[in-house]
């Protein structure tokens, strides 16, 4: 069981674009876009707050800019906030922001982690997923909604380097039905990036 | 509706033993060898004589049923009949690794151009014991298998499954079922409670050894939960698994299959306490058969498949099998079904 999280509010402008954000735990760091209801699980959080710094972007300043903003001024907030490099995890809609941050710089993203991703659906917005070339963690649930699944489907199909995995059992958001087995798939992920396929758990019976 | 054949494949030479599990001193290698042969020569009987499809089950340990691998039995199959369905009823998930289940059927469809149909089972109680299965779990890990199996069978692209009691990071099967989407699945409702995940998942609906009235009630039960989830079942999505016997005369058949009856203590033949334990809460129907479920000359099994199709079953799945009955009164009740009794089911 992971300890109830220690968040530390925070505010910061950035080229106009006003964003707030807390920040918990230590290490590599994790940039978080939560969904438009800002719903992501404490558990799941505080988990990977066991091992990372996680800054999780709050509302509205986000999303009230378009994926272009996003792309234009973020990489500048992360340089305020000391971030050469980070991990990203989009939740829902959050995938939008993530996306667009991952594509416009990808030298400064080390693993992205999709979890349920809304995608637009007009095409100017339509993020294009072929210029994601950072390692990418798709989670969706079996009983996700269509839309999310068809979005983490796209994402396998259209981004290099793409795993995409079914929660068993969860719904949209999936975080809160499964939280082990979400956080159990994104730290290995934030871990071991591709190589969390490899199945390393002993398989020792008795010695 | 649609007459099904259950070919138990059930051991040749003499029973030494009813208790479960039977040593394996007592198995005879060529008398093995020839319940091979023998059940492959009742396959192709059934498919001469017109059998809709050809069944085999997994059942393990004892010389009931010599199928504890039904895909190898029904890979046989393939390679020799080429019209009738092979219906696979069915693999015990939690006995399996779903992913190579899901291969296993693939192969078997592509083998036969799309003529697989299968039921996922969760396997009679006693069979838990076999790879040490927890059985109070028997019913989540079946179920979740079914729908990595499904997604297996219809995922385009690689994916991982972060389950509650399989992971995998990476699944990818090839080859591609022949049937699009996939083969037919159904999934048990012997159990109640289970009737509304065969409904919500739109699956057909398998019972099995029970009586006419449980049959009912568990068609209705399986109806309701399939208007909640927005679609409504036919007879075709049901089928039902059965001893039965045919003969000349509803007399002769009657005399055939004599007064053995077929209860729980021999069929499973394992310790009482142990298998008090591992049956739980799940009603047993078998507990006691005094005859064969269809059993009479052809008018009388007419009707009495009549009944079935009321009370809401489009597939039969028979055995010819019944304790006393000899290897030749078994075919000719095969001969009996066929030439006498489908003819007349068929436009039920």
């Amino acid at each position: 069981m992971a300890k109830p999280l220690n968040r530390r509010e925070q505010k910061l402008e950035a080229d106009g674009l006003s964003i707030g954000y807390f920040e918990a735990g230590n290490g590599d760091p994790v940039i978080v876009f939560p969904d438009e209801e800002g719903d992501f699980t404490d558990p799941v959080l505080s988990k990977i707050a066991e091992s990372h710094r996680i800054i999780s972007l709050s509302l509205p300043g986000v999303y009230l800019a378009t994926a272009d903003q996003v792309a234009e001024k973020l990489p500048h907030a992360l340089t305020r906030l000391g971030l050469e490099q980070c991990s990203v995890i989009g939740i829902s809609t959050g995938a939008r922001p993530a996306l667009a941050l991952a594509i416009a710089a990808p030298e400064r993203v080390d693993r992205l982690i999709l979890l349920s991703p809304l995608l637009p659906s007009d095409g100017d917005e339509f993020p294009d997923l072929a210029g994601v070339k950072t390692p990418t963690l798709v989670l969706v649930g079996t009983r996700d909604t269509s839309e999310a699944i068809a979005g983490g489907r796209l994402c396998r199909e259209k981004i290099r380097d793409c795993h995409l995995s079914f929660i068993y059992g969860a719904s949209h958001p999936l975080a809160g039905d499964r939280p082990e087995a979400c956080q159990d798939a994104i730290v290995q992920f934030l871990e071991q990036g591709e190589q969390f396929i490899i199945f390393r758990e002993s398989q020792v019976i008795r010695r | 509706m649609i007459a099904g054949f259950f070919n138990t494949v059930g051991y040749a030479g003499p029973w030494a033993s009813n208790a479960w599990p039977t040593p394996p001193v007592f198995c005879d290698r060529e008398a093995a060898s020839r319940t091979m042969h023998r059940a492959m020569d009742q396959v192709l009987l059934a498919d001469e004589l017109g059998f809709d499809w050809i069944s085999v089950s997994e059942h393990h340990y004892s010389p009931r049923i010599l199928t504890p691998s039904p895909m190898i039995f029904a890979a046989g199959i393939t390679q020799r009949v080429k019209r009738a369905k092979i219906a696979i009823l069915g693999p015990l998930l939690p006995l399996s690794n779903p992913v190579r289940v899901a291969e296993e059927l693939a192969m078997l469809d592509v083998m036969s151009e799309g003529r697989i149909v299968v039921l996922f089972l969760r396997g009679t109680p006693n069979e838990i014991l076999v790879y040490r299965a927890n059985p109070d779990e028997s019913r989540e890990i079946t179920q979740e298998g079914i729908e990595l199996i499904l997604r297996a069978w219809t995922e385009p692209q690689p994916f991982g499954w972060e389950g509650r009691y399989f992971n995998y990071r990476m699944v990818s099967v090839w080859p591609r079922t022949f049937q699009e989407p996939h083969p037919r699945v159904f999934s048990s409702g012997n159990t109640p409670d289970s009737i509304p995940f065969a409904a919500r998942n739109h699956l057909g609906l398998a019972l099995s050894f029970m009586p006419l009235s449980e049959i009912q009630h568990r068609v209705e039960l399986y109806k309701t939960e399939a208007a909640k989830a927005g679609w409504q079942p036919t007879a075709s999505d049901v089928v039902y698994r059965f001893f039965g016997h045919v003969a000349e005369t509803d007399e002769d058949a009657r005399k055939n299959v004599g007064d053995v009856r077929l209860d729980l203590g021999q069929f499973f033949g394992m310790n009482p306490a142990v298998l008090k334990q591992l049956i739980g809460d799940r009603p047993m129907h078998i507990h006691s058969m005094e005859r064969p479920f269809l059993c009479g000359g052809p008018a009388a099994v007419v009707d009495q498949v009549g009944a079935l199709r009321e009370a809401g079953v489009g597939n039969l799945d028979m055995a010819f099998t019944w304790p006393g009955l000899s290897h030749e009164q078994q075919l000719r009740s095969m001969e009996c079904f066929a030439s006498r009794v489908i003819p007349q089911i068929r436009a039920l």
